[in-house]
């Protein structure tokens, strides 16, 4: 049993490059999208905001996996327009880079929410002491924003921990994940440890992910310490 | 050079917060607001930078003309607020920066000064005022008193003609307020000018050179420090007496 488990692990291991680059890279792209956004939708257009909440009513109230399986099987339906652009089809026509676009998108929209809401609950005192010593939106912005983010790491947090557990839904499309091996080798043994040995490993994963976003939480909010 | 005020308006919301108020003073004077609250004294004050815009009405201040009946553009706004300061009833330090972070932020970014001239003016400010120790500590790990000389030291990094006080002594113990009030005579000898909103009359007498009683939007007494002794009108006379 015990020998098993241990090959289960080590086979369903082989995953983890791809889980663990298209959690890192739609965690890191995700987050920059949501600075950029939370930044625009401080700027109060009326117009710009309505796009941007748009954007956000979509990708946080459809499934992600709805959101793969537009992205991965969408495309090929235009084949013959999207041919015309050579390096985007090539792109687009890559599961992974597919999964990752999804994750990307569906956490982006989440972590705006995120970000714009601590940037909003900053004290009104701290921008007006901008304002009040001549500085513009942009300069105002570099004091502010930081304060808000480090404001919103523990609540980020669980959003790391979301975008991990979602790249399992990437298995559905081509995508060789912990969650695709472990599927196949389930095809192979039918046996309910395989799962455990895929639970155990996505544990791992979030596991170290919260304490270091615990560490990085406490280094940023070290000016708060009594 | 004078601060002049003509014909201002200002409504916040349906209310009208400032009615018709127009003043002109020399500069170099300590000029104290006073009035109940609600009498429009901190809508006043924040017009002299224009965190509050008036609906109509024209000022002169600092070698700048508005003329509210006119849009204000965004440029000439942060071009007032370089020569005029303010320090805030709750002091709002940017809290995730250093006490010197606080201070060279402002000169860095908008007045485009060097990091190590900002930082040597910062030190010499913080001296000044007493709180040199306190340079690297986060604005949390102050006492009231001292974030208060702090933000008097934020505002006094941009070298303005005018620096305006809301409220400046509202959360702070007796002691404290004494000490404030020196800061602001040390000030008052410097030549800048110095606009204070408060409604601590004790406070008041101490740093005044001239005095703007309101009520209700509207001035109801100007005068100077001896106007303490000798109301001209009932209203100012029985605000006193409280």
């Amino acid at each position: 049993m015990s020998d098993n488990f241990i090959y289960y692990l080590q086979y369903i291991s082989q995953g983890l490059p791809v889980t663990l680059s298209l959690g890192v890279a739609g965690i890191l792209s995700a987050g920059i999208i949501a600075v950029i956004l939370s930044c625009l939708l401080s700027l109060q257009r009326t117009c710009l905001n309505r796009v941007i909440y748009c954007y956000i009513t979509i990708f946080t109230g459809s499934p992600l996996l709805v959101q793969i399986f537009l992205i991965y099987f969408g495309p090929s339906q235009f084949q013959e327009t999207l041919s015309q652009f050579p390096t985007f089809y090539k792109m687009i026509s890559s599961p992974w880079f597919c999964a990752y676009l999804a994750l990307t998108l569906n956490s982006a929209a989440y972590t705006t929410q995120i970000f714009y809401g601590s940037l909003k609950a900053v004290p009104k005192g701290q921008w007006e002491a901008c304002n009040a010593l001549g500085m513009n939106r942009y300069q105002t912005l570099k004091i502010i924003l930081p304060y808000g983010l480090k404001r919103a790491l523990s609540t980020y947090s669980n959003e790391v921990v979301f975008v991990i557990k979602g790249t399992a839904l990437a298995s559905m499309i081509p995508v060789m994940d912990v969650m695709k091996y472990s599927n196949k080798l389930n095809g192979e043994y039918y046996d309910f440890s395989i799962f455990i040995a895929a639970g155990l490993i996505y544990l791992l994963i979030n596991g170290s992910l919260s304490i270091i976003m615990r560490i990085i939480e406490r280094r940023a909010l070290v000016f708060e310490r009594q | 050079m004078n601060i002049e005020l003509s014909h201002i308006n200002y409504f916040y919301g349906p209310r009208q917060a400032l009615d018709d108020v127009s003043l002109s003073y020399p500069l170099g004077e300590t000029i104290v607001l006073l009035g109940k609250s609600g009498a429009g004294k901190s809508s006043l004050l924040k017009v002299f930078n224009l965190l509050e815009v008036p609906t109509s009405g024209s000022m002169t201040i600092a070698n700048m003309q508005f003329d509210f009946t006119k849009k204000i553009s965004q440029e000439s706004i942060r071009d007032l607020r370089k020569n005029v300061g303010m320090v805030f009833q709750n002091y709002n330090l940017w809290p995730h920066l250093t006490v010197l972070e606080n201070l060279i932020e402002a000169p860095c970014q908008v007045l485009k000064i060097g990091k190590k001239e900002a930082i040597e003016k910062a030190m010499s400010i913080l001296k000044r005022l007493q709180i040199g120790e306190m340079a690297d500590r986060y604005p949390i790990h102050l006492s009231g008193g001292q974030q208060q000389r702090v933000a008097i030291a934020r505002a006094l990094m941009m070298e303005p003609k005018i620096l305006l006080f809301d409220e400046p002594t509202a959360a702070l113990d007796p002691a404290i307020t004494a000490q404030i009030a020196e800061i602001i005579n040390e000030l008052s000898q410097t030549g800048i000018t110095q606009i204070i909103v408060t409604h601590e009359v004790d406070f008041a007498r101490k740093v005044a050179s001239e005095v703007i009683y309101m009520e209700q939007g509207k001035i109801v007494e100007q005068g100077q420090l001896d106007c303490f002794a000798h109301p001209k009108t009932e209203q100012f006379k029985s605000y006193l007496s409280h």
